[in-house]
């Protein structure tokens, strides 16, 4: 039995959220989004652009660099820990040409906190938008390095690859504060005032994915109403043939 | 293959989970480096979707 977790939401977990009056995402508060854009660079320098090659270019020196920072921290779960994650995070991928770097700021249990967006623009369908995202933060005295280390890392690194070459539609990295409940919900919540359910394609949740022996699949969790995005993602990993994989269809939200 | 689990979690393993054992050295680095290029490959593709 599979035992690690590729958890997506179609949908932007959308049908999993419910209101949090703890989480203050009106007003002010929502428009404090500091945007960085950085430009492509399509210099002589630039990456030659070969979809079929991408998973090739995932390096796990990199990805053991940040699962490495991100263990040594004193904590990942109060406040001001967390604010010292997203100042490095949101640095390593401001780092990146291609990427579009953004805070998403909300507020919960009175506290600021910030969301990390990261999208990589479309060359034809900039408006419509593939997802994936990781929470950064964890338990109290836990290091967290499958939960959710492992999840920020594989986000981080496929900001890093992704971002040399687009697809025809934006993808957009999230890392949440406040696990993927608090810090999703703020984050729906922003982005159904910006995108049409129509115009996102899914969401991939990436959760606890660093933990098995070596002959590992990997889960793919789905609702039933998302199973049509679940066979797409199946079949694009199948393809990669990189990882086996099982799918669960039922009634868990990210 | 795919699975029912409707009425609860898929199920996972990691006893470490939430704990402070939850430590780099319990992590299987190789799967999580296939992971990763998992969802390069997802997202990759999905992106190139009309």
């Amino acid at each position: 039995m599979s035992v690690k977790r590729l958890v997506w939401v179609a949908a932007l977990l959308v049908a999993c959220n419910t209101t949090d009056p703890e989480v203050d995402v009106g007003g002010a508060d929502v428009a404090d989004v500091l945007m960085v854009d950085l430009a492509l660079d399509q210099g002589a320098d630039a990456p030659v652009c070969d979809p079929a090659d991408l998973v090739n270019q995932v390096d796990p020196a990199r990805i053991a660099t940040d699962l490495t920072w991100l263990t040594e921290q004193p904590g990942r779960t109060t406040q001001k820990e967390q604010a010292a994650v997203a100042a490095h995070l949101k640095a390593e991928l401001e780092k990146v040409a291609g990427l579009t770097v953004s805070e998403q700021s909300y507020t919960h249990l009175g506290e600021p906190y910030v969301n990390l967006v990261a999208d990589i623009p479309g060359t034809t369908k900039k408006d419509h938008f593939v997802m994936a995202g990781a929470h950064y933060d964890t338990f109290a005295s836990s290091p967290g390095a499958d939960d959710n280390a492992s999840g920020t890392a594989a986000v981080v690194e496929a900001a890093r690859v992704l971002a040399a070459c687009p697809g025809k539609k934006s993808i957009r990295l999230v890392l949440f504060s406040n696990k993927h409940s608090v810090g999703s919900t703020a984050f729906v919540a922003q982005l159904k005032t910006e995108v049409p359910p129509a115009r996102m394609a899914g969401f991939l949740n990436v959760d606890m994915v660093g933990f098995g022996p070596a002959d590992e699949d990997l889960d793919l969790a789905t609702r039933l109403e998302h199973e049509a995005f679940a066979t797409d993602v199946k079949a694009a990993i199948d393809t990669s043939g990189v990882v086996p994989t099982t799918t669960f269809v039922g009634n868990h939200c990210g | 293959m795919v699975e029912d689990y409707t009425g609860g979690d898929p199920p996972t393993n990691n006893p470490f989970g939430g704990t402070n054992q939850d430590t780099l050295s319990t992590l299987n680095l190789k799967f999580h480096a296939a992971v990763t290029r998992a969802l390069v490959a997802a997202l990759a593709d999905l992106s190139r979707k009309d």
